[in-house]
């Protein structure tokens, strides 16, 4: 599981920024947009069951209206039969009149709910018959002119009758009613659990909204680093493309110059001094030879720069090399130093070509020698360490400072103590040799301290 | 022209300024910057040649502290670096003119030629003494149809004496002068050198126009 999170993540580094910066900006905005929306939509549903709510309680209060008008007609009517007053009827006459509207007002309301519907065809029924009844009655009572005793009983008879279809009405009415009271609730219960639902669904906007800005501005962030370290890098790049270029014209110039000098000096000087030109000569021919070299160096730096380890067909004993290029270098080294060698009494193979490690211990001699003062020690050690041969080559000289120390590799740096003091080099030694130990598959590294002495290790790999 | 010359490498160095003496110049050649720093403030030079990498101080740094000093001399410097951005800054560091090694000779000592003009003391190809006249870049010495070649330790002296005419020069004047700063002449050098001169103006008829004032030190004045 973190693994396949762990890959995402790494898929999404790889992204081109663009992409990756298209999704940063586009976060936020689909959040927001979502959140917009999800509330534009909960607002109209709000409006929506509000509507209906309302809707619901038109219902109950025309339902209401005409139970009012089945109550004011009956009671007119049974007043008006109990007192034979006139007045105790015009409650019935208004609700007689107004009840064929409040039936359309109600049906309309209700023409969307069918299983109401068939309740207020019930319901509508009962309210006709009794409005009937009491017409009926009202008719007959106002025609009427029995004896009392079967007047009462008559009205009594009536009434009975108008009791019950009232209460038919009522009944209806209250079905109805109550149908509509379970409609309220459910609605109004519908509509508290939408606004629940807003608030909720508008924490989670707020909530998503901060958490994917911070992840916005999160990954821009990182975005920016990443932009700002490749600027960087791209810096330094060209810091040590500029260090070499200034570097290389100075070092390549430089025997041409002296060449040049000395030969244009003889010619302006050979017929009055003519004892001059032997000197000059010699001259031009030791630096045209210093200057094949150099050539030669940046040849070879040149055919294998980034070329990946090959395959060495031979393999041979290290230590017999060493002790070979031990003797050749002390055969022409000058300097007078102590030297000590220490090597093992194993044989260690290594796969590779002689010559170029041969050139690798030279080198790193001859900079020993270079850099180390009369009556300073030199040690070339070898040993096995796992599957590695490990050359040290370490001496009390004049050492690397802390500022020239990442740069001592590179193609024609000299160290600006070194110049000063006039040492010579071309500034192409340890970078043949990091090159040719790069192409062996090994690795050299250096500890050096100002003013005592630097030790350089190569690593190099055992033929299995 | 006393000429200042500023390069590490000894190899560049040593035939360069061989170059320069032999046409007739004086140089004062040196190898890092703390010492052309010192002869800097010390002497005055007509012409100033720096190298720009050098150890210690570099030649962009001698040029611009020259020219804080307020001090005119013109500058040429000779580097490796060959960039516009490199020329565009040694230029500004207050150079006159830049060249980029290798350096062709002949080149070489026609550019110095070229800034020699330039410098204040300048006074055209050629110094005049009523009718003694020398060409500098021949190193002739004419008078009336005659013509003699000095050797360059002869027009040496004769261009410091034809550069202040009628002045009384004292021999640590022209000792300091005409000698590089490394170079200490012997207690006779200068009636040596004057010794010689004389004998060659005598080949024109005009020995006597080189005085010596006793107690004070020489001078050239034509006599009619």
């Amino acid at each position: 599981m973190l693994k396949k999170l762990w890959l995402k993540i790494q898929k999404w580094q790889q992204l081109p920024p663009t992409q990756r910066g298209i999704v940063i900006i586009a976060l936020p905005v689909c959040c927001l947009l979502s959140t917009v929306g999800v509330l534009i939509w909960l607002s109209a549903s709000i409006a929506d069951y509000e509507g209906w709510v309302r809707h619901t309680q038109r219902v109950q209060l025309e339902g209401r209206e005409l139970l009012n008008h089945l109550i004011d007609a009956e009671t007119g009517v049974r007043g008006y039969h109990l007192t034979q007053q006139v007045g105790f009827l015009e409650p019935y006459y208004t609700a007689a009149a107004q009840l064929p509207s409040t039936l359309e007002n109600l049906e309309a309301l209700i023409s969307d709910n069918p299983h109401q519907l068939a309740h207020f065809q019930d319901l509508k029924s009962a309210v006709k018959e009794t409005f009937q009844l009491l017409a009926q009655q009202l008719e007959e009572g106002l025609n009427l002119s029995l004896a009392e005793a079967e007047q009462r009983l008559y009205f009594y008879q009536q009434l009975e009758q108008a009791k019950q279809a009232m209460d038919r009405s009522r009944a209806a009415i209250n079905a109805f009613m109550s149908e509509e009271d379970r409609l309220l609730v459910d609605r109004q219960q519908q509509l508290e659990a939408l606004r629940q639902t807003n608030t909720v669904v508008l924490l989670l906007a707020v909530v998503v909204g901060l958490g994917s800005s911070g992840l916005a501005i999160h990954w821009f962030r990182q975005l920016y680093q990443e932009v700002d370290l490749r600027g960087q890098r791209l810096e330094v790049a060209c810091d040590r493309l500029a260090r070499f270029t200034a570097n290389a014209s100075h070092q390549l110039r430089a025997p041409i110059a002296a060449i040049l000098s000395h030969a244009q000096v003889g010619l302006l000087l050979a017929r009055q001094a003519p004892e001059q030109s032997l000197p000059r000569l010699e001259k031009v021919a030791t630096l045209a030879k210093s200057m094949g070299q150099l050539v030669n160096d940046l040849l070879f730096l040149a055919r294998y720069e980034g070329v990946s380890p090959p395959d060495f067909a031979t393999s041979f004993d290290l230590v017999p090399l060493i002790e070979e290029v031990v003797q050749e270098w002390q055969e022409t080294s000058t300097a007078s130093h102590h030297f000590h060698l220490e090597v093992p009494s194993v044989p260690l193979m290594i796969k590779g070509d002689r010559e170029m490690l041969k050139q690798v211990i030279l080198n790193l001699l001859t900079n020993a020698d270079r850099y180390t003062p009369k009556g300073g020690t030199i040690t070339l050690q070898l040993n096995q360490q796992g599957t590695s041969a490990v050359i040290n080559v370490s001496d009390t000289g004049m050492g690397i400072s802390e500022a020239a120390l990442p740069h001592i590799f590179d193609y024609f740096y000299r160290d600006e103590r070194v110049r000063q003091q006039g040492i010579s080099g071309s500034g192409l030694g340890l970078a043949i040799v990091r090159q040719i130990v790069h192409l062996h598959r090994g690795t050299v590294t250096v500890h050096s301290q100002e003013n005592q002495g630097s030790t350089f290790t190569v690593k190099l790999p055992l033929a299995p | 022209m006393r000429i200042l010359f500023v390069e590490d490498d000894p190899e560049q160095l040593e035939p360069l300024s061989t170059a320069l003496t032999h046409v007739g110049h004086l140089v004062d050649g040196v190898q890092e910057g703390e010492t052309a720093q010192w002869l800097m403030q010390e002497k005055t030079y007509d012409l100033l040649i720096l190298d720009w990498m050098l150890p210690k101080v570099n030649g962009l740094e001698l040029c611009s502290q020259y020219r804080q000093q307020g001090k005119s001399t013109p500058i040429l410097l000779l580097t490796a670096k060959d960039t516009t951005a490199d020329k565009v800054m040694g230029l500004d560091a207050g150079a006159d003119d830049y060249l980029i090694k290798p350096v062709d000779v002949m080149e070489l000592l026609a550019r110095v030629r070229a800034l020699g003009r330039r410098s204040p003391q300048w006074l055209g190809d050629q110094l005049h003494l009523q009718d003694l006249v020398l060409d500098l870049p021949s190193m002739t010495l004419r008078r009336g149809d005659q013509a003699i070649v000095l050797s360059t330790r002869e027009y040496q002296f004769l261009e410091f004496f034809l550069r202040h005419p009628g002045q009384v020069i004292s021999r640590e004047q022209l000792e300091l002068n005409l000698w590089e700063w490394d170079n200490q002449p012997e207690s006779n050098a200068v009636s040596t050198q004057i010794r010689r001169l004389r004998l060659r103006l005598e080949e024109l008829g005009c020995a006597d126009w080189l005085e010596t004032i006793y107690g004070m030190g020489y001078r050239l004045q034509a006599n009619s």
